[in-house]
């Protein structure tokens, strides 16, 4: 597997933000579900580029559609969704992730009153 | 209710073409969504931090990737592409193929850009932005400059109230207030609190009103002093944890009973109110008719007023010098013939004060440093034209005209400065933070400054004008030049005019340096020169705190009317304070040393008194006995006072060498009589010592002539200074001191407990900040330049790399051409260094104020400045220079 492949901690957290919100989303979604969920200050910025990266690899799509906000150019908003090689990444993050936890049994900060 | 409009235009000019509409229609939807649930300021804040990150994100990731991100194939490309646009994508492009330069530059502007954002905020702040008083532009503050007392304070007697009412018609209403200090009794714990006695149209005058409650009215104060006290913010925070229902409590204030009435808004303080010590509650105060606090030569009003709309300042300033002169001629007594006279002036050069200078020095300092960050990069865009001219010469040979050679030079630097803005706005905001934190205590309004919309304004208004101003060289260069030369030289122009160029821009950058260093020099060695003055007295293990006696409205039926009364109180507690373990000896006086005037009218036996004259003066200090000992002040001659002394044994006094020499002057000043005061019942005091001079005024101000009095003997006021020496360490003294007077009694507050050397470092701790700043821009100045010159060195030697192999090829020593190399360096260098030594000449009067004990012209600083300047562009030319000679000189001709 290529490393190119494997999700950084914030392509992460965008990708499962797409998912959360009903399977797709325009950036402000995500931006909102991320900082809801996280508690992290979030700018618009950084999920705009994030996606846009994601969508180069091939990991997400983007379209725009007529939802009744229109941008001054009178396109509809632009909603991304996740291709089916997004969800491959995201099943091989959290394998990776639930391998690297098992047999982790030092108790964590957060861990009493769990 | 709309975004903020220059965010929204940052956004528009720094957001990805293809991304900006979607970024801007989803945050203005947030936006509204926030100004709705969280208010509009929340919403504003949150909407620049959005702005401002994600031109953050998009500004690094441009710099981070080497390539263009492909377009998604959703977002379509516009048919046609404006030719601004192209420049624009193709200095993107051409900036990202060299990435070091585009780093160095970035940086470079970055940080001359961000220290002179950060200053203007401040600047803008406490210079510019007007008062929160309604029309602030026609305040102002009326009142006397006395010789003697530096500073932008004006000060007034209470009948000069009246005087001014009556005879001005270029003011149409004046009000005063007299800054006092006022125990708080009744709540957990005795507090002083600063208090301010105000007429009763001090805040009608202002135009503000308060937040809870209600404004004085005509009759509260009753002709005399009110019981009624409106609070400011701050104090209804402090003391009343902001409680709501606080209009009509009662507390008590120097004994008497007083009603809050009101609450005043946040942004309201007293104008010219000193930064560590805000006026936190105010009382109503009538001046006229009554006479009570009228003394000759006692001026502790501000009086300030509203000019009529038809009267200028100007036309004040001159009526009220006329009434100044008119006074001082009927009343000679009670105003000082020289040096006195009445101005009028701006209530915000009140506020502001001496911080104005200081400010507008830090401020050039800045915009010289981004005048060297800017020289650079225009060095560093020539050498990189040099680099890229065969690219230049190919695309005018094909027919590129002129214009757009030049366009594209100037879209580089504009996306360079644009940039090297954004990264330099992050710079600013830490910078503003941090002269915040370090300067709040000294500069007035510092609360107050933010980076707002006019900061961002004037940051890109500085980013585009600098990069107009290291674009336009090469620019118009490359454009001029003939294909066919650059072809085949490489660079435009002979040899011998582009490098004067090139050395040209070396000299600015010397001389600018130079300037910065200079005035640096003049700062460190003054501030050399103040710590190394004798203050007089020993500072080290001395401790102090102070306490204030009540002083109610009538003041017969307080507690410490009697001066008797106070005595016993101070000599109780100066007994119990000495009987603690961690305390070794106490003493007391009116005022520490460093902490300000306190200068009275005297009378020299012998001498002859001309009755209509101002009396003369000099600082007064009532002490202990041990106060000499425990403050380390030498006793020349004679001796100290006798803790025997009573009201009723034979009047003494001490004075110090200042002034013996100023009255006896060839005589022995001991067994002569002096009066204090001019009142003929006061008694002739013998004096009985002679004791060295103490700086009282400030380190930097000449000892004034002084005389001290024995408290058992003369009595001491309601406000002393406790001065101890503990017998450990300092931790825990002021506690047991608070436990030893509560114990005499428990409702005074003990307050400023601090060491002597702190009190010290206090009075100097404004000039250090000042100091620190100029010299950390004179650093950076430093390192930029040098940084500079070395660039500009290695491209010179680079492009003789030829001429050198010839010249060692045909046997001349590697250290000769070193020799040439560095002579030709020194030589650039010292014009720089001469240009800038007679520019700093010229703008040292500029701080000329700040200094101390050195001269503008100091010949060490500047010959030291001079030496740093050649010390540095030497090992800026011996680097590359060495780096040449070393090379086998075949190989240097063959890679031509």
């Amino acid at each position: 597997m290529a490393k190119g492949d494997n999700l950084g901690e914030f392509e992460l957290l965008v990708t499962l933000a797409i998912l959360r919100v009903r399977g797709s989303a325009y950036g402000m979604e995500v931006r909102q579900e991320i900082e809801r969920t996280t508690g992290r200050d979030v700018t618009i910025g950084a999920v705009y580029a994030t996606l846009e990266r994601l969508e180069e690899k091939g990991l997400l799509a983007s379209r725009r559609r007529e939802t009744g906000a229109k941008l001054a150019s009178g396109q509809g908003r632009r909603f991304f969704t996740v291709e089916p090689a997004g969800l491959e990444a995201l099943a091989r993050a959290r394998e990776t992730l639930t391998r690297m936890w098992e047999g982790v049994n030092v108790p964590l900060p957060g861990d009493a009153g769990r | 209710m709309r975004p903020p409009a220059v965010a929204v235009f940052l956004l528009r000019l720094l957001i990805p073409r293809h991304l900006r509409e979607d970024v801007r229609l989803e945050l203005r939807e947030e936006y509204r969504q926030l100004v709705a649930t969280l208010g509009p300021q929340h919403a504003r804040r949150w909407y620049w931090r959005q702005v401002l990150g994600s031109i953050a994100h998009f500004t690094l990731r441009f710099f981070l990737t080497r390539h263009a991100p492909r377009r998604p194939a959703s977002v379509e490309r516009s048919p046609t592409m404006p030719p601004v646009t192209s420049d624009i994508r193709y200095a993107l492009r051409t900036l990202r193929k060299s990435p070091s330069f585009a780093v160095i530059a970035l940086l470079t502007l970055a940080l001359g850009i961000g220290a002179t954002t950060a200053v203007f905020s401040v600047v803008r702040a406490v210079l510019l932005s007007p008062l929160p008083f309604r029309h602030p532009e026609r305040l102002v503050m009326v009142g006397g400059h006395v010789p003697g007392v530096e500073g932008a304070t004006l000060t007034s007697r209470s009948a000069d109230l009246r005087d001014f009412r009556e005879r001005g018609t270029t003011i149409e209403e004046l009000a005063a207030s007299w800054t006092v200090n006022a125990n708080i009794t009744g709540l957990d714990q005795p507090l002083r609190a600063q208090a301010s006695l105000v007429t009763e149209n001090y805040f009608r005058l202002l135009g503000r009103t308060p937040a809870i409650g209600r404004d004085f009215r005509d009759d509260d104060a009753q002709g005399d002093i009110g019981y009624v006290v409106l609070l400011s913010h701050e104090a209804w925070q402090r003391y009343f944890s902001g409680d709501p229902n606080i209009v009509g409590r009662s507390i008590r204030l120097d004994d008497d009973p007083m009603t809050i009435i009101g609450v005043m808004p946040p942004d309201v303080g007293q104008p010219g109110e000193s930064p560590t010590s805000p006026v936190e509650m105010w009382v109503p105060i009538d001046f006229d008719p009554n006479t009570r606090f009228d003394f000759l030569n006692f001026r502790p009003l501000e009086i300030i007023g509203r000019l009529s709309p038809r009267a200028s300042l100007a036309a004040s300033q001159a009526e009220f010098k006329t009434i100044g002169e008119a006074l001082q001629e009927e009343f000679p007594q009670a105003y000082p013939a020289e040096g006195w006279t009445l101005s009028v002036v701006p209530l915000l050069d009140r506020v502001v004060g001496s911080a104005r200078i200081a400010l507008l020095v830090v401020f050039g300092s800045a915009g010289l440093l981004l005048l060297i960050a800017c020289t650079n990069v225009a060095n560093l865009m020539l050498a990189r034209g040099s680099v890229r001219s065969r690219e230049i010469a190919i695309r005018t040979a094909l027919g590129g005209g002129r214009s757009v050679i030049a366009r594209q030079f100037l879209a580089e630097s504009i996306v360079l400065g644009l940039a090297g803005g954004v990264l330099g706005l992050g710079i600013a905001v830490a910078g503003t933070a941090g002269i915040r934190r370090l300067a709040q205590a000294y500069v007035p309004r510092l609360e107050t400054v933010q980076v707002d919309g006019w900061v961002l304004l004037f940051a890109l208004v500085v980013s585009i004008g600098a990069s107009l101003l290291f674009g336009l060289i090469p620019a118009l260069r490359f454009s001029k030049a003939d294909p066919h030369t650059l072809l085949k030289e490489g660079t435009p122009g002979s040899g011998a005019r582009r490098s004067a160029l090139r050395r040209g821009l070396v000299v600015v950058e010397v001389a600018v340096s130079f300037v910065l260093l200079a005035g640096s020099g003049l700062l460190l060695k003054s501030f050399d020169r103040l710590m190394s003055v004798d203050p007089g007295f020993v500072a080290d293990s001395v401790m102090t705190f102070k306490t204030y006696l009540p002083w109610p409205n009538t003041p017969q039926e307080g507690r410490y009317f009697q001066a008797i009364n106070r005595v016993r109180f101070y000599e109780e507690v100066l007994r119990r304070l000495e009987a603690l373990p961690s305390i070794r000896a106490a003493g007391l006086a009116n005022q520490l040393p460093l902490r300000g005037q306190n200068s009275v009218g005297l009378q020299v036996e012998g001498m002859d008194v001309d009755p209509t004259a101002p009396p003369v003066t000099a600082e007064f200090r009532t002490v202990s006995p041990d106060y000499f000992d425990i403050m380390g002040i030498t006793v020349v001659r004679g001796h100290g006072f006798e803790s025997g002394d009573t009201f009723n044994t034979p009047p003494s006094i001490v004075v110090d060498l200042a002034f013996a020499d100023r009255y006896f002057a060839g005589q022995d000043p001991l067994q002569k009589r002096v009066r204090i005061g001019t009142n003929p019942q006061n008694p002739m005091r013998k004096i009985i010592g002679v004791v060295g001079n103490v700086r009282h005024r400030g380190l930097d101000a000449v000892p004034q002539p002084t005389m001290y009095a024995n408290y058992h003997q003369f009595g001491a006021g309601i406000d002393v200074t406790f001065a101890v020496r503990p017998s450990g360490p300092f931790e825990g003294v002021a506690r047991a001191a608070t436990e030893a007077i509560h114990s005499v009694d428990p409702e005074l507050p003990i307050y400023a407990a601090e060491p002597m050397v702190q009190i010290v470092a206090d009075t100097v701790a404004f000039r250090r900040l000042l100091t620190l700043l100029i010299i950390i821009f004179g650093g950076a100045a430093l390192a930029l330049a040098g940084i500079g010159m070395y660039g500009v060195q290695s491209f010179a030697v680079a492009q003789r790399t030829r001429e050198i192999g010839i010249r060692m090829a045909l046997g001349a020593a590697a250290r000769s051409v070193m020799g040439m190399v560095l002579r030709e360096g020194l030589a650039v260098a010292a014009l720089g260094a001469v240009v800038g030594a007679l520019a700093a000449a010229l703008l040292s009067g500029t701080v000329s104020t700040l200094l101390f004990q050195v001269d503008r012209l100091d010949p060490l600083v500047f010959g030291a400045v001079a030496l740093v300047a050649m010390v540095i562009t030497a090992g800026a030319t011996i680097v590359p220079a060495r780096r040449a000679t070393r090379v086998d000189p075949v190989i240097t001709m063959r890679t031509e």
